[in-house]
């Protein structure tokens, strides 16, 4: 075997991985804090990378301030979502919190398609197509970068979870809501504080793909899909796992696509979903499992 | 109460009687495509109803059926040389099968998770659609299919009697099974499992039942709407189906043979009508979703029977039980 | 003696280490009224959810007539002839009140899927039956004029009085009742009282479950008293009050059980 290939395939799996993690844990985490399943998470990632691909020739170019503001944009529409929709569910809602994170899903998706129009656009930044060369291996330059603010991201995130009074907020109610709630920690602020986080986290992955993929209204739905199998293989509102399963997962789908036909690279993830669904249906489902 | 369920025996007659006649009556052959449509959509989005407005389990897995029956039918047909109506039947026979074996596995499990094992099993047939390329052709489909002509009418009218020869005995059936105690049973069930079970009743095997009906229906809907488009591709798996018939469950009212009926055929027929653009209908249903689900949960049927609920609650102020003999 | 009617055997449950109930063992005789009471927490609701299949129980044995009801779910229980009403009222909100009762007898009336949905002269004989026993039922209750209304827009006392003729539609052999009266108006306590009495005059059997005790002291013949997940008396209403454990157990807790 090619060191260098596969080295280079494995590069590029970590820094998509990653993406997918940003992605992953914000469904998570969501699911974890408001026991709603978002089936428009995907659409924050394709907003992100529509802001980042406005936002861009604005900002000169430049790839961190467009990247910030893209983030802000996505976060600040998660709050509004919030405030609007998901507020008004409550726990015991949950087809009822499907059906309208649904709608807004259609909404999202068939309102970029509707002003922007559904065919894909490039997103050029300050990098351009310059590439990074470690030794013998060339990665390009958006891509590294992708995966050193998702890197960033996670630092980022990992400190807000276990450093803050907020992230050990929402890590409470997501561990054991009764008990959180009974020591007096406010549901609906946290909720709204995680749907920022999700949704912020998100498009910032949107918008550092932006450069590295086609920027495109249907993009976020494929994500999602595999962004639901990442979550259910690594446990349903479990944050680490679904992030482990998602660096895995990009790291694998890059080796497939380097060594089997590309066939195959999409279909892993849904396969090993169906594996994980049959080898430890129990383990997975045990903290929701009901009597009789 | 009253005049619409004295009016209902009429209103059906005379609509299943325009039905069959619409061919010879609509404006244009365009006209009678949409009602193809619309007589599919409304057997998938019905039998959606009998999974999640009775039975009470949204199940994505609609989808997944709405696609294995489309293959099946179109393997059987082009690759085992099956003729069309064994094809059809084989292919609702195979969603009843496979419904029956995942129906099993996930009614074991508590409601938020058979959604997602629902959400699960669509994205394998979708994996399968799009990578078994030995059997499926993968993106590229199997085209090549069609319905069969036997009055040789202006197309597609054939394919629209063809359509209507399923979906007519099909809403029947939901109809029988949804008047009769077993749909009692499944609203039942949906309300209150516990007391359900209080009083003998065992959910599991209710529910099953109406995954696996509605599963063949969905399957054989499926099968023949892809002889009708000519082509079986992943595309039949768009989320945009499984999102269309939620929209007519939700909007004609969960747990309402009528009202999603009504729904199904008005929501397949005015887009057209009004001549939206794709995306702008699609805002449009989205944003109806979610009003309808914030405010209106049980749909328009629902809304109905709450205001016939109000004449009751009206009519009785504080009912005095007859004092008792203590 | 006869054979007891329901028989209860060292029933145990614990959550996380906890005892809920443990070593209750009780029996019933056919045609009588027993109560249990007990303060909050006592073990009561858990004791109902043991016998009626709706928790499973750590150890011990349930029967019914004699045979086994361990390990059944709360379906087959309830088919085997032992009905119970809940704690927090249960019906089902959007079918009519008929409907609520027919529901409640429909798996023991002999008739299966196929002749529900065919609608068999099998199945029209055992739905008439059903509505004429649903009828007397209702005008047992004072409900007959509503019996087509949704049951959702009944009062929180008339919801509890449908449950409890739902719970006696099939015939049962045993009927238990989780707080029939609580969170009732005082003048409806009487009526309910009135309704259990002449069910009982007719033969049927109960185990009542309140906190009401005047209630159940005027009305059963045998009462059994929890206390922290275990029984401490089981006596006629009389020895019952004259307990000292009794006494004890409520006094820590709330108002004398003897205060008439």
């Amino acid at each position: 075997m090619d060191a260098v290939f596969f080295a280079q395939l494995l590069f590029n799996g970590l820094a998509i991985g990653l993406i997918y993690a940003l992605i992953a844990v914000g469904l998570a985490l969501v699911y974890g804090v408001l026991r709603i399943v978002n089936f428009a998470h995907g659409e924050f990632l394709m907003l992100g990378a529509y802001a980042m691909a406005l936002v861009t020739p604005v900002l000169g170019l430049l790839y961190l301030p467009s990247l910030a503001v893209a983030m802000a944009i996505t976060a600040l529409l998660g709050v509004v979502m919030f405030e609007l929709l998901f507020a008004r569910l409550k726990e015991t809602d949950f087809e009822r919190s499907i059906l309208v994170t649904t709608g807004l899903s259609i909404i999202l998706l068939h309102g970029v398609q509707w002003i922007f129009s559904a065919s894909g656009r490039m997103v050029d930044t300050e990098f351009g197509f310059a590439g990074v060369e470690i030794g013998d291996i060339r990665i390009t330059a958006t891509r590294l970068a992708a995966g050193v603010v998702a890197l960033g991201a996670f630092l980022a995130l990992w400190l807000i979870l276990t450093r803050t009074q907020f992230g050990r907020a929402m890590r409470a109610i997501s561990q054991n809501r009764e008990a959180a709630l009974m020591v007096g920690i406010p549901p609906r602020k946290v909720a709204r504080n995680a749907m920022m986080l999700a949704c912020g986290l998100c498009g910032l992955a949107g918008a550092a793909l932006a450069p590295v993929y086609l920027v495109q209204p249907i993009m976020g739905q494929a994500l999602l899909f595999k962004a639901f199998a990442l979550v259910i293989i690594g446990g349903l509102g479990h944050l680490q796992g679904a992030a482990i399963a998602a660096v895995i997962l990009g790291v694998v789908e890059s080796l497939a696509g380097g060594f089997l036909t590309i066939v195959w690279q999409e279909a892993i993830v849904f396969v090993a979903m169906i594996l994980v669904l049959l080898l430890r249906p129990q383990g997975l489902f045990a903290t929701r499992i009901r009597v009789g | 109460m009253g005049a619409l369920d004295r009016l209902t025996g009429p209103l059906v007659a005379a609509g299943i009687a325009a039905a069959i006649a619409l061919p010879f009556w609509a404006p244009s052959p365009y006209a009678v495509y949409v009602a193809i449509n619309a007589a599919l959509f409304t057997v998938a989005a019905m039998s959606l109803n009998l999974v999640y407005g009775f039975a009470g389990l949204l199940s994505f897995a609609q989808l997944g059926f709405w696609g294995i029956g489309a293959y099946v039918a179109a393997i059987g047909v082009k690759d085992l040389g099956l003729p069309i109506i064994p094809a059809f039947l084989l292919a609702g026979a195979v969603c009843a099968v496979v419904a029956a074996g995942v129906g099993h596995a996930a009614l074991r499990l508590n409601r938020h998770s058979f959604v997602v094992v629902s959400i699960a099993f669509t994205l394998l047939v979708l994996t399968l659609a799009r990578d078994w390329t030995e059997v499926t052709r993968g993106a590229l489909g199997i085209p090549g299919l069609g319905l069969p002509r036997p009055f040789g009418l202006t197309p597609p009218g054939d394919s629209y009697y063809v359509a209507l020869a399923f979906s007519l005995p099909a809403l029947g059936l939901l109809l029988v099974i949804a008047r009769s105690r077993v749909g009692r049973t499944l609203l039942a069930i949906r309300q209150d499992e516990s007391l359900a079970r209080s009083h003998g009743i065992a959910p599991r095997a209710y529910r099953l039942f109406a995954f696996v009906v509605a599963a063949a229906l969905t399957g054989i809907a499926g099968a023949i709407f892809v002889f009708h488009l000519t082509i079986v591709d992943p595309l039949i798996l768009d989320i945009y189906y499984m999102q269309t018939f939620l929209i007519m469950v939700i909007l004609g009212g969960m747990g309402s043979f009528w009202g999603v009926v009504v729904a199904g055929i008005l929501m397949s027929i005015l887009p057209e009508a009004l001549r939206f653009s794709n995306d702008l209908r699609m805002i449009l249903y989205g944003l109806l979703l979610i009003l309808a689900v914030t405010f209106m949960p049980y749909g328009f049927a629902g809304w109905l029977k709450a205001r016939r609920g109000e004449v009751w609650r009206r009519a009785t102020p504080a009912t005095r039980l007859p004092a008792g003999d203590a | 003696m006869s054979a007891p009617l329901l028989k209860a055997d060292g029933l145990c449950k614990s959550y996380a280490g906890v005892h809920a109930v443990a070593e209750v063992s009780f029996s019933l005789v056919e045609g009588t009224i027993t109560a249990m009471i007990g303060p909050n927490g006592s073990g009561k609701s858990t004791t109902v959810d043991l016998v009626t299949g709706f928790q499973a129980a750590d150890a011990g044995m349930v029967s019914l007539d004699g045979r086994a009801l361990t390990g059944l779910a709360p379906e087959q229980i309830a088919r085997s002839g032992l009905m119970r009403t809940f704690q927090q009222v249960r019906v089902y909100d959007t079918l009519a009140i008929e409907e609520n009762l027919l529901t409640a007898a429909q798996e023991t009336d002999g008739t299966g899927w196929l002749d529900a949905l065919l609608r068999s002269r099998r199945f029209r004989a055992a739905d008439s039956a059903a509505r004429a026993r649903a009828a007397e039922l209702l005008d047992l209750v004072g409900l007959a004029r509503m019996a087509q209304a949704p049951a959702g827009v009944l009062s929180y006392g008339q919801k509890k009085l449908v449950a409890l003729a739902g719970a006696l539609m099939p015939r049962p052999r045993l009927v238990i009742l989780d707080e029939p009266v609580a969170g009732v108006n005082p003048t409806r306590v009487l009526e309910v009282e009135a309704i259990i009495r002449r069910l009982h005059q007719a033969g049927q059997s109960f185990l009542i479950i309140e906190h009401n005790v005047d209630f159940v002291m005027r009305l059963s013949q045998r009462v059994i008293v929890l206390d922290q997940g275990r029984k401490i008396a089981d006596g006629t209403p009389e020895e019952v009050r004259a307990n000292e454990a009794v006494l004890e157990a409520y006094l820590g807790t709330e108002a004398e059980p003897a205060d008439a």
